[in-house]
């Protein structure tokens, strides 16, 4: 028999319940959501990833240096600055010789001398060498072969370069220590 | 009641709670590796070279201020600075009594000014060079001198390095410091020590030849009826200065 349509109005019971249901799933929905978002924060500012959560590794981060060849530009500029700052005579140092060089323009094959010694010093027997005083194109290298035209085979990314300042003139040096090619 | 909705929802509620789950695993998990990824060693080598070069020029034009201040202080013709206390004059030599009273603070102005002049000649085409020499001219570096040495800081210098997508910038704490001693001179306050031992003693040449080791010391007697010693220091190492290669040199009356 076909339901008065007042009947049906008043007949409720299952509205109520799953309107009970859905209060309930929505209050646990919402407390999930907000406890994800504070564990998330939390673990965005701290960068803290508790060692069980990574599965055969370390929770520390780990930075991989790729090769020598990343770091060979850094310690070239380091040897130079060493090498400008040697002493050769009277306390007087390789970088104040190349300036009374450029001065005075007396004596080339001595300076290169004394450079060549400093340099055969303070590289290792099995790496080669360039070092370059563009301007006055000085230039002394050492590779296996000791020929010149093989200077084309250096790593230029790796070249490291400083001015000397002497009376308002610029002195540029380059300068490569690596493998011999 | 009617419980007839109850399997969907508590299912949903048991899917969004996967979900969140899965999600905060992945998130930690990740997160190291993109840090890792991210962090490349040639970021922080670029920054240290340019902090490299930053250092060793200003060491450049800080060596140069050192011998050009002191030079100025013992030159008689430049009268602005003075390493004498109130000069007195005997015949054409100067009496040294006393160190100048503000022997420290005039030496830190015309440090300060000489390192300035310096550094403003250096011609730069670096962007961090650049800024470098604007801090320099804007006198924003600090100076302190003590007994011949000389320290400059600075902290406003910002390097910057980028790398693929990342952008590092680096603020470096600049301090380098100049010894007289060890560019081959000495201290006035130890020229002064010397001169009060040396100026009493029989043989004052091999006196101040003992302490001052980085001068060429000689005596020679001057005067008819009251006579005296004047004290010559020449450097033993020639500096430059202009276009040329010079020993600083400069005589007193020890008192």
């Amino acid at each position: 028999m076909k339901k008065n349509k007042f009947l049906l109005i008043l007949d409720r019971k299952a509205q109520v319940g799953i309107t009970l249901t859905w209060i309930t799933a929505f209050l646990v929905i919402f407390f999930i959501m907000l406890i994800f978002i504070v564990v998330s924060s939390g673990l965005f500012a701290k960068k803290i990833i508790p060692r069980y959560l990574v599965f055969g590794g370390s929770d520390k981060n780990i930075i991989k240096l790729d090769d020598e060849k990343s770091i060979g530009s850094l310690n070239n500029q380091r040897k130079l600055i060493r090498i400008l700052n040697t002493p050769i005579n009277k306390g007087e140092t390789l970088s104040e010789k190349i300036i009374q060089w450029q001065l005075d323009k007396k004596n080339e094959e001595e300076l290169k001398k004394e450079v060549k010694n400093i340099l055969d010093n303070e590289i290792k027997n099995n790496e080669c060498y360039m070092f370059y005083i563009v301007e006055e194109k000085i230039l002394l290298i050492s590779n296996s072969n000791n020929e010149i035209s093989l200077i084309i085979d250096f790593d230029y990314t790796r070249f490291s370069n400083i001015n000397l300042f002497s009376n308002k003139q610029k002195i540029n040096m380059q300068f490569y220590e690596g493998e011999c090619l | 009641m009617n419980k007839r909705g109850d399997v969907a929802i508590v299912l949903l509620v048991l899917l969004v709670l996967l979900v969140s789950l899965a999600t905060l695993f992945n998130f930690a998990t990740n997160s190291k590796k993109i840090e890792a990824k991210f962090l490349d060693v040639r970021v922080i080598d670029t920054i240290y070279i340019e902090e490299n070069l930053v250092e060793f020029y200003i060491n450049q034009a800080g060596k140069k201020a050192t011998i050009k201040t002191f030079k100025e202080f013992v030159d008689d013709s430049i009268e602005t600075y003075d390493y004498i206390n109130s000069r007195i004059i005997v015949g054409n030599d100067v009496e040294f009594k006393e160190l100048h009273s503000r022997l420290n603070e005039s030496f830190k102005q015309g440090f300060s000014q000489n390192f300035k002049e310096e550094f403003e000649s250096y011609e730069f085409s670096e962007s961090y060079l650049i800024n470098l020499k604007e801090i320099i001219s804007k006198d924003d570096f600090n100076v302190l001198v003590n007994k011949g040495v000389f320290q400059i800081s600075m902290d406003s210098l910002e390097i910057s390095g980028s790398f693929d997508n990342i952008e590092i910038k680096y603020k470096p704490k600049i301090l380098l410091e100049f010894n007289l001693e060890n560019m081959e001179l000495h201290s006035f306050e130890k020229i002064y020590d010397v001169k009060e031992e040396c100026k009493n003693k029989e043989n004052i040449e091999s006196c101040f030849n003992d302490e001052l080791v980085n001068f060429y010391v000689s005596v020679e007697i001057k005067g008819e009826d009251n006579k005296y010693s004047l004290v010559t220091l020449t450097s033993k190492k020639e500096f430059l200065f202009g276009e040329n290669f010079e020993n600083i040199k400069f005589s007193f009356i020890p008192k």
